[in-house]
């Protein structure tokens, strides 16, 4: 209990008063770049890093927790409000989640949300604590083979999001397939449809093109219907705001899952929080008792991919606090913020920094808690929004991801791609293509292609190497499994009832 | 034409006042620049926030900005190499007010990997200071039976095309190190590129990837844990955190040098007294506690000689490096 002692000697430092009203700022200023659609953590905690010198590190870290979980957390927002996801990782929010507020039970989504990203973070949290160097070991069995098993399993996952057909949805994946292709050929460095345009050079920006069709596209949409059908578009609000006895016992279940998929996932260097969001989804729409509620705003839809969204937060502390491996831009950020600090990430961490390290994750455990304590209250603050007169809210949205994008790498060259994604997005609104498909296509081809000839040049060209390695073997046979088993037994049924 | 540029002047007094900026220019000169900076300085980072150039150039940007009175804003431009960030300065007027960090990739690599992008560097920009030099570290994996570069190269021999190493893509300064200790080596081992230094590492601790390059602040800290074993550091001497370590040169190759440079230029045509300003600003600012802790904690070794030194820095690197990339047909990533 070595560890439980010192993380109360950080609990300790932690709990004090002006520590938490940092906890407070921190968790505020974090929810409200999550919601701000196109602004993410990474650009805040660089924007803020000047501050923290003059700052006591422990107050700093509560408040770096703050609006890291914050900005996790506050992405679901307006995904589920306005079906306009601020980030990547929220998209899939949006396909349960927006389905829920219109038909009024958008209180009840934000719960979820919110009550599954203080249980998942809390896992996290927990995980990091106690099992971190078993977690970080199986993170380093992850190699380029495994990864690509794991890619196959997400594509045969995304048969979860395609919509009702199964045409415009693989035609949506496999427009994000190629259009993950655009950039520089890792293995050997040929551009690739970049048109001679440098800005191509590291290939398409997934947060771009999340917030330009999702964002932008919704926009233009709404623009495009007016005023003659703006009747069926306002929601209503319907009864209470809170869940109901049966919105808990679906959503826990999911949020205990969501976690699971989301903390080893996020401590994979590649894993990142997409993924396990995608993969929460399919596993709920295929274990939920109310498959049929599913595309018309399943609250476990809601509940695991929030979850597997803030586990993936936390998991990728991990690889940064005991390897001293950003892999995401905002660990990169936090990782310059602990140097500042002379906190040197990695190996010897813990034996040599204990003092600090504890307090960090004490935070992270306050800052937890403090979202918590902060968001419940503000669901009925933000179902507010929705009575903003749309063209108001919109036009607001539009700027704000204009602004969002252009901060996020000074690029104008990246405002541009930001319209053209909303123009697809509106195109694809329009003649009924879902957008989630082509977002999860954009991230999957670029992973999947470096990790399988990573793999293969490793191997020397030999194909086995998916399905000798026993990690990368299994992740396969599970791919397979799902993808047969379900026809066979549709097969099966159909002839036991003939 | 002079009509259309300033209607509002008589064109008497346009010229009295032309006349006057000449006087000044050749009579008491300096005296105009000398008024630099008086307004912000923006300095391109070609990199996205956060990695360790963002922290070098914050921690410069605050000496230079308490030193001279204008504050240096640092703009964080990343991706494409570098290019977009070139570009930038590019267009922007040979003023002094904005100024990029220059780095072996932008200076010596790009010039012959991306012909097309619209400037030359030596020709469109101009050196100011070298600013920091980062050394380049070669290691194995701990399982590698290997401890010193002999044992290295005979073991390499032996595996001919079975080891690999991983780098941080495709011409990044570790695939540039490794590729040309392979040139001046005779071994030969697959190059595994990876998107940034993060996730090659973690292929190097698990073992999958025998070999691997990388500056000091990532590597340090896994060759005290064991993970990694170093078997030759890349600067000329040995460095002060490694200091049994030998250099690539002590191994008997002759004029090897591998080391990761920071430093900072300008657009050709900024006035030179704004140049020699800002490097002997520069030159202070290194050597400023602050600054030194933050080399010490990288093991960096501090710049700051004059603009003509670093002028011929850069032109060796740009040699030296010319004939790794055209003999191991090094292409951009």
């Amino acid at each position: 209990m070595e560890a439980f002692n010192a993380l109360m000697g950080g609990f300790a430092i932690a709990l004090q008063p002006t520590t938490l009203m940092w906890g407070f700022v921190g968790c505020f200023v974090g929810t409200l770049v999550g919601v701000l659609p196109g602004i993410g953590p990474a650009l805040t905690i660089a924007l803020l890093l000047p501050l923290t010198y003059h700052v006591p590190a422990t107050s700093m870290f509560v408040m770096f927790a703050g609006i890291y979980y914050g900005a996790a957390y506050g992405g679901s927002t307006t995904s589920i409000l306005l079906n306009t996801p601020g980030e990547s990782a929220a998209v899939v929010t949006a396909l349960e989640g927006n389905k829920m507020a219109r038909r009024g039970r958008a209180g009840q989504a934000l719960a979820t949300a919110a009550i599954g990203s203080f249980v998942a973070g809390t896992i996290g949290t927990l995980a990091l604590t106690f099992v971190a160097p078993w977690v970080v070991e199986a993170a380093l069995a992850f190699g380029p083979a495994e990864y690509f098993s794991l890619m196959v399993l997400s594509v045969v996952a995304v048969s979860a999001v395609l919509g009702n057909s199964m045409l415009r949805g693989l035609v949506a994946l496999g427009l994000g397939l190629l259009l993950g292709m655009v950039g520089v050929d890792l293995q050997t460095g040929q551009p690739r449809f970049t048109f001679g345009r440098p800005e191509l050079l590291d290939g398409i920006e997934v947060t771009v093109a999340a917030v330009g069709l999702f964002a932008v596209g919704e926009a233009l949409y709404l623009a495009w219907q007016g005023r003659e059908s703006k009747g069926g578009e306002v929601m209503k609000l319907t009864g209470s705001l809170w869940m109901s006895k049966s919105d808990w016992a679906r959503s826990w279940k999911a949020w205990f899952r969501g976690a699971f998929f989301g903390f080893p996932i996020g401590a994979m260097p590649a894993g990142g929080a997409e993924l396990p969001t995608l993969l929460s989804y399919y596993t709920e729409k295929k274990l939920s008792k109310h498959p049929e509620e599913f595309g018309h705003g399943a609250i476990e839809g809601v509940a695991g991919p929030e979850a597997a969204n803030n586990a993936a937060a936390a998991g990728v502390l991990m690889p940064l606090l005991t390897l001293g491996i950003p892999t995401s831009a905002t660990a990169a950020i936090m990782l310059s913020a602990f140097e500042g600090y002379g906190i040197q990430t990695g190996p010897q961490l813990f034996s040599q920094q204990s003092g600090l390290v504890w307090t960090l994750i004490a935070s992270l455990y306050i800052g937890n808690v403090i979202l918590l304590v902060l968001n419940l209250p503000l669901v009925s603050l933000w179902v507010k929004l929705l009575k903003i007169p749309p063209p108001w809210l919109y036009a607001g949205i539009i700027v704000i991801s204009t602004a969002g994008v252009y901060g996020a790498g000074n690029s104008v060259f990246n405002v541009g791609l930001l319209f053209v994604f909303g123009l697809l997005g509106y195109i694809m609104r329009r003649f009924d293509f879902p957008a989630a498909p082509l977002i999860v296509g954009l991230i999957l081809a670029p992973l999947g292609e470096q990790s399988m000839r990573q793999a293969l040049t490793i191997s020397q060209g030999d194909w086995s190497t998916f399905f000798t390695r026993p990690l990368s073997g299994s992740l396969m046979a599970v791919a397979v499994l799902l993808l047969i088993v379900p026809t066979l037994w549709r097969q099966f049924r159909r002839g036991a009832k003939s | 034409m002079q009509d259309s540029q300033s209607p509002l002047i008589p064109r008497r007094d346009y010229l009295k006042w032309m006349g006057a900026a000449g006087l000044a220019a050749t009579g008491i000169s300096g005296h105009a620049q000398s008024a630099w900076p008086n307004k912000p300085i923006r300095w391109i980072i070609p990199f996205a926030p956060g990695g360790t150039s963002s922290i070098v150039a914050r921690g410069i940007a605050a000496q230079l900005t308490k030193q001279l009175g204008a504050s240096f804003v640092i703009d964080n431009k990343g991706g494409g190499g570098g290019v977009p960030a070139m570009q930038e300065l590019h267009r922007a007027p040979a003023d002094g007010y904005t100024i990029i960090m220059s780095h072996i990739g932008l200076m010596a690599v790009n010039p012959l990997i991306y012909p097309d992008s619209g400037y030359d560097v030596n020709k469109d920009f101009v050196p100011v200071t070298l600013l920091s030099r980062v050394p380049s570290l070669f290691v194995v994996h701990k399982d590698v039976p290997v401890t010193d570069m002999k044992s290295l190269i005979a073991y390499v021999k032996a595996r001919p095309g079975q080891l690999n190493y991983a780098s941080a893509g495709n011409a990044s300064a570790g695939h540039l190190a490794m590729e040309a200790l392979k040139l001046a080596t005779g071994m030969f081992v697959t190059h595994i590129p990876y998107r940034g230094t993060g996730p090659a590492l973690n292929d190097v601790l698990a073992g999958r990837i025998q070999l691997f390059s990388a500056g000091t602040p990532a590597l340090l800290p896994h060759i005290k844990s064991g993970a990694v074993r170093c078997i030759a550091v890349g600067t000329t001497e040995r460095i002060p955190v490694l200091p049994d370590v030998p250099t690539v040169q002590e191994l008997g190759f002759k004029d090897f040098e591998t080391v990761q440079w920071y430093g900072i230029h300008a657009r050709a045509g900024t006035p030179p007294e704004i140049i020699t300003k800002l490097q002997q600003e520069c030159a202070k600012a290194v050597k400023s506690p602050e600054v030194m802790a933050q080399n010490a904690a990288e093991s960096a070794i501090a710049g700051g000689g004059t603009s003509s030194e670093y002028a011929a820095f850069v032109a060796r690197e740009q040699a030296r490096w010319k004939e790794v990339v055209i003999k191991a047909q090094i292409r951009p990533g």
